[in-house]
């Protein structure tokens, strides 16, 4: 089993391909980084003024046309609230610093470009084996296919945990370069599940950020997986994967109206939102969301397996 | 385990759908020999190669590797089998050498030291640290060889092994094949359907069509020597004269035809060739040449398989 699981990660970094992945992470976190820098704005000594003011244009704005967008609205009161505890806290906006980039790049830069290139991998690796015929140089060892379906799914977790160390690395690195690692006891300011504004540690945000996405990480890994070994064309499983994360929220979105829709797996594959900002469909608990991954986990991977274990390698 | 067939098929069939593209294939493949699985296009080789090798499930009967089932003990069978399946896939992307190393950690036991023997064995020590995408066709197959060889089976399966080999690469093959199987007790399994290299490189043959077995045969007993009867051809500078001669002694029909040169053509036993040959000289009959048309192997085949076309 060791040597199976060597075997995947050979093929896996072997590749320049998958080093591409790696450096274009970090020359985004680079870039991130330098241009932040550029806009950095001193704290001004009149914050207090300039919130108030944000405010008023805020409540303005989710009076006109933020109404008829539920999502954009609440994502505006949520700000206002978050000004207003600022405000009556003594809070000034803290300055960058190596932790809140770090955050920032994982929420708003990295974030998405992980989801992808986990897909990318993920797609890759079994319907890669079938495209390049290589196949049947796996299945025709004293290995049986159970095996060696594990391996490459421990193969594609173990790249996730990597990149996902690399972001980290390369924007606390980066972050400290530009920014400075002081700052470590400043506060973050949120809005509970219950509505509350209140505030905690920025390196315990940071590091409940990459927990709260390593879990949605893991099941677009799952996904990717199960389309890989279903479609054995690896473009397709590529393509089909990258759609499906991306268009997941707009499906929930769309499909808001009907009760079934908080089954949908991409519901719940977010699980900050039982503790920042409140569940996006309201009713759903933390213990629900936990259950229907582990559903969605154990019916996902049990289809791969009994996919890949059925089937005839026929003419390739 | 001696005397035991490397290899045996037990009414081995594969039905996809409605249509069975395998039915009820039964024979054994002995050790120490290569056997070739002959049929044209179509005919359900491959299928029932990839049966053979548990990259396909079987709908009824058995597979038994050294009398092992192939479902029910897959990874044991397994460990007796090398095999390359069509073209020979490797990872271009890898060098020949990680590839190797791939499949050596797929088998038990595989050393260092053997990686080396077996690239020294197909002669690639030279190319073994360059991509394989580097690699000529030739060496493709060489190194598709060299990791079928990797974990020391006893059964060496190829499929279509010849398929866009140059002649000296089949030559290169052919020897290379007929050796593990004499100086390792291999059982070698080739399938074609290219008679002209089957009849080359194979000791015993299974023909195959339709899905079903037309025959196995020694290579010997198909039409190919010490068959009685025979054609032969005479070629002689008095036609007319040398008919007379062979009409009267052996009572059989002479055709004659002159075109060029005069030849004759009759039916003899082997043993009357040389008195045939001994008559015509002894009456003044020039004779040029002497030429026993044997039924090839193609022959034989077309013969059994009847003339229909399925490809």
């Amino acid at each position: 089993m060791l040597s199976l699981f060597a075997n995947e990660n050979m093929k896996l970094y072997r590749r320049p391909r998958t080093w591409i992945l790696v450096a274009l992470i970090v020359a985004i976190v680079l870039l991130t980084g330098v241009l932040m820098k550029g806009h950095e704005q001193p704290v001004a000594a009149n914050w207090k003024q300039t919130l108030i003011a944000q405010d008023q244009q805020l409540t303005h704005e989710a009076g006109q046309r933020a109404k008829h967008i539920p999502a954009f609205a609440r994502n505006l009161e949520v700000q206002i609230k978050t000004n207003e505890y600022a405000i009556s806290h003594d809070l000034p906006p803290q300055a960058s610093t190596a932790w809140s980039f770090s955050t920032q790049v994982e929420q708003e830069a990295v974030g998405a470009l992980l989801t992808v290139f986990v897909a990318i991998i993920a797609g890759d690796i079994v319907a890669g084996e079938f495209t390049g015929g290589t196949i049947k140089l796996l299945l025709t060892r004293a290995q049986t296919r159970g095996r060696i379906l594990l391996s490459k799914y421990l193969a594609v977790l173990l790249f996730s945990v990597v990149l996902m160390a690399v972001t980290f690395a390369a924007s606390l690195i980066v972050g400290g370069a530009l920014f400075g690692f002081t700052g470590a006891s400043a506060p973050y300011i949120y809005m509970n599940a219950s509505g509350q504004i209140q505030q905690m540690n920025v390196v315990a945000y940071l590091l409940a950020n990459y927990g709260f996405n390593s879990i949605s990480l893991l099941m677009t890994v799952t996904i990717a997986f199960m389309i890989s070994t279903i479609f054995r064309s690896s473009s397709i499983a590529i393509a089909l994967s990258i759609v499906l994360l991306f268009i997941g929220d707009t499906i929930v979105q769309v499909l808001a109206s009907y009760g079934w829709d908080k089954y949908i797996l991409f519901a719940n594959t977010n699980l900050s939102q039982y503790f920042f900002n409140g569940p996006t469909i309201t009713g759903m608990t933390l213990g629900f969301s936990i259950i229907v991954l582990a559903v969605y986990f154990i019916v996902m991977n049990g289809l791969s397996w009994y996919v890949f274990r059925k089937r005839d390698v026929a003419l390739t | 385990m001696d005397g035991q067939p490397a290899m045996q098929l037990r009414n081995l069939t594969k039905r996809v759908g409605k249509k069975t593209l395998v039915d009820h294939l039964t024979f054994d493949i002995p050790k120490g020999e290569v056997f070739g699985f002959l049929g044209p296009n179509g005919a359900g080789k491959t299928t029932t190669i990839r049966m053979m090798v548990g990259l396909m499930s079987i709908s009824e009967g058995q597979v038994l590797i050294h009398g092992m089932d192939i479902e029910k003990q897959f990874t044991e069978a397994m460990r007796h089998i090398g095999c390359i399946v069509e073209n020979p896939e490797l990872y271009k992307y890898l060098t020949g050498y990680q590839n190797l190393r791939h499949m050596a950690r797929m088998s038990k036991g595989v050393t260092e030291a053997r990686i080396e023997e077996v690239v020294a064995l197909v002669g690639l020590q030279n190319r073994m640290h360059d991509k394989v995408k580097t690699y000529s066709l030739g060496m493709r197959q060489r190194l598709g060889l060299a990791q079928a060889l990797l974990h020391k089976p006893s059964i060496l399966i190829l499929d279509e092994p010849t398929n866009g080999l140059d002649p000296a690469g089949i030559r290169e093959l052919r020897d290379h094949l007929r050796k593990l199987a004499r100086e390792e007790d291999m059982a070698v399994i080739v399938s074609s359907h290219l008679l002209s290299e089957m009849e080359l490189m194979c000791d015993r043959i299974a023909v195959i069509q339709n899905g079903k077995l037309i025959q196995v045969e020694r290579m010997g007993d198909m039409g190919l020597s010490g068959v009685d009867e025979q054609t032969v051809a005479f070629e002689v500078d008095d036609a007319s004269l040398a008919e007379s001669v062979l009409a009267e002694h052996f009572q059989v029909a002479v055709q004659t035809s002159v075109d060029e040169s005069s030849r004759l053509t009759l039916t003899l036993s082997r043993e009357q060739v040389p008195e045939a040959v001994k008559l015509l000289t002894e009456r003044g009959v020039r004779l040029y040449e002497v030429k026993a048309q044997r039924k090839s192997l193609e022959d034989t085949f077309l013969e059994m398989t009847g003339d229909e076309s399925i490809a």
